[in-house]
């Protein structure tokens, strides 16, 4: 799997709402720590977050992650603003500061 | 009375038993940590020793997860402006001890987002923000 596959794959979660960053670097740069995360623990953890290499454990950090919808509701974007709203999908500069709602779960 | 004086000695040898039992799993969270540590490279234990005292640290310190791209692209712009700065990869670690520099890194950044930035002024920057950056580090 490469970044540019799981680029493609993840395009199809417009159809739902959720529109790839327009900053195409920082898409490919984000999915490539998803592909590191899938070849080191076997599943798509969070490139942001890091990972208890256990699936189970990391259920609702697996991208995209149970946090996604509502982060992207509440501030435009998910919390590796890979993710954003239709609001915002043509910003190139989108970028805005984002809590993270799984922190406090490790 | 013979049932007495079982109960009480049966009593007694639970309580040494749970008195073993705990005493050897406090230990087993102590022993590991240690032994972690000395398995990790000198310059990774320098490091870890940094982060947990990033005050002593002569330059900016960065906490870090090596997938974050946020963290990349704050690598590359402060690498641009030839800002020097020491950076901490957390996920590179083992579990234990990981958990001991997230415990520091909360008390810099409760939210826990990544990078989090440590300039030697004591100011605290999460995230890639240029602009913060720029304003604090280049002259």
């Amino acid at each position: 799997m490469t970044a540019k596959e799981l680029y493609k794959i993840f395009k199809k979660e417009e159809e739902k709402g959720y529109y790839l960053h327009k900053n195409y670097e920082h898409c490919i740069g984000t999915l490539q720590g998803l592909v590191d995360n899938y070849n080191t623990y076997g599943y798509l953890n969070c490139p942001c977050r890091l990972a208890n290499d256990d699936a189970v454990k990391d259920k609702h950090t697996i991208c995209p992650c149970v946090y996604r919808n509502i982060d992207v509701k509440e501030y435009g974007a998910c919390f590796c603003h890979l993710f954003v709203s239709e609001e915002h999908k043509d910003d190139e500069n989108f970028f805005p500061d984002i809590d993270d709602r799984h922190f406090t779960n490790i | 009375m013979t049932a007495n004086i079982l109960l009480v000695f049966v009593a007694f040898a639970l309580i040494i038993i749970g008195f073993v039992y705990f005493k050897s799993k406090s230990n087993e969270k102590e022993i590991p940590t240690e032994e972690l540590l000395k398995n990790l490279s000198q310059e990774e234990q320098t490091l870890y020793r940094m982060a947990l005292k990033p005050e002593n640290v002569p330059n900016t310190f960065i906490y870090a997860l090596s997938t974050c791209n946020h963290c990349k692209k704050t690598r590359a712009f402060l690498d641009e402006h030839n800002v020097p700065y020491t950076i901490i990869y957390i996920d590179t670690y083992p579990k234990p001890i990981y958990k001991i520099l997230l415990d520091k890194l909360k008390v810099y950044n409760p939210r826990g987002s990544y990078p989090t930035i440590r300039l030697v002024s004591g100011q605290i920057i999460t995230g890639f923000r240029e602009t913060a950056l720029r304003e604090a580090l280049i002259k």
